[in-house]
């Protein structure tokens, strides 16, 4: 049970965490993955379904550019709609962390 | 696992969807592959780092089919609603079906302003050839905590889109089930005998199905599929509390 509630957890909070990322800048697939792999320990295979997600939602865009070494790049851009849908999550967010802060405890 | 066996697993779970689809999405991973190998990282680093190919596949897939039933209905109800916070677990895996669920319907509704939709029932398709993909029968969608008792069924294949509260029972025969449960949906099929279930639960939904060959469930979420029969094959895919119910051994 524990295990998994943390896992959604973790898919909650991935979509929040690519928001974030791609609103500093612009991204490739290989590049959030292994940012975020790294951070929350997420299976980097499902990023891809969720950037399918948010590309279809169209929170994302997605343009090619050439890369240094091998084929072009998808690289994803941030819609409006990404953005008003990352102010949303953040507010999520916090309420989320407030209300467990009261449940847990202010140490948590 | 080796970089082709995933890539073939991979193709293997996305069979069905349309070709382009499939096309991008496996170039996605062969992209990462490369990358991963610019990188220096091993094959063998990288698979194990991807998670398992079916599993990813059945996700991808899941997300086509809310997409496909998004298109006809208002978004569903957010889990919580259903949810009774039992205590503090209660309230923690509410609150993370909120985030992890809630939010997919918030984004829905952002792109869907109609606020009902009747449920729309497809004529019967003629008998599919066995060779043809599930699409090709019967498709029903139920949304919007409607009430539907599809009565007495006797054909190849059917599928179903269970959204937003709604209820649905049927009985009768079929070759194939396919069972989409997105909300809070209820599904009792299990007077409905099929050789081939599928079923996927997103969200808080729950469903009894009857398939004697195969059954192949995905649960996202706290749902909860009961199987009326034990399947000679089942598979199953849980993320979340959800779970499958088999019967009591005999």
């Amino acid at each position: 049970m524990a295990d998994s509630t943390h896992i959604q957890l973790k898919k909650g909070i991935l979509e929040l965490c690519v928001l974030t990322l791609l609103a500093e800048k612009d991204s490739y697939g290989y590049q959030i993955t292994s940012r975020l792999s790294d951070a929350i320990g997420m299976a980097e295979g499902t990023v891809y379904p969720l950037l399918r997600k948010m590309q279809k939602d169209e929170l994302v865009d997605t343009y090619l550019t050439d890369s240094d070494s091998g084929p072009p790049r998808r690289y994803f851009k941030l819609t409006k709609a990404g953005q008003r849908a990352l102010a949303a999550k953040r507010a999520e967010w916090k309420a989320f962390k407030a209300a467990l802060a009261d449940i847990l405890g202010d140490d948590e | 696992m080796s970089r082709a066996l995933f890539m073939a697993k991979l193709k293997e779970g996305l069979a069905g969807l349309p070709q382009p689809e499939i096309d991008e999405i496996v170039s996605d991973y062969e992209h990462h592959f490369a990358e991963a190998a610019a990188a220096g990282q091993s094959e063998d680093d990288v698979v194990a780092r991807l998670g398992d190919p079916a599993r990813l596949a059945g996700e991808l897939r899941g997300e086509r089919e809310q997409q496909v039933a998004a298109a006809d209905e208002p978004a569903p109800p957010a889990p919580s609603s259903g949810a009774r916070a039992n205590g503090r677990l209660g309230l923690l895996l509410a609150l993370a079906a909120v985030i992890g669920v809630g939010m997919a319907a918030y984004h829905l509704a952002g792109h869907d302003g109609r606020s009902s939709s009747p449920a729309l029932i497809a004529p019967p398709a003629p008998p599919a050839p066995p060779a043809a993909p599930p699409a090709s029968g019967a498709r029903i969608v139920i949304s919007g905590g409607q009430v539907l008792d599809l009565g007495a069924i006797s054909q190849e294949r059917i599928e179903i889109l269970l959204d937003g509260g709604g209820r649905a029972t049927a009985k009768g025969r079929v070759a194939e089930l396919t069972l989409h449960i997105d909300g809070s949906g209820s599904a009792d099929f299990g007077a409905l005998q099929a050789d081939i279930v599928h079923v996927d639960v997103s969200g808080t939904g729950n469903a009894e199905v009857s398939g004697t060959q195969l059954v192949d469930v995905t649960i996202l979420g706290s749902g909860t599929v009961r199987l009326k029969d034990r399947p000679k094959t089942l598979r199953q895919s849980v993320t979340g509390s959800g779970q499958v119910i088999l019967p009591a051994k005999p």
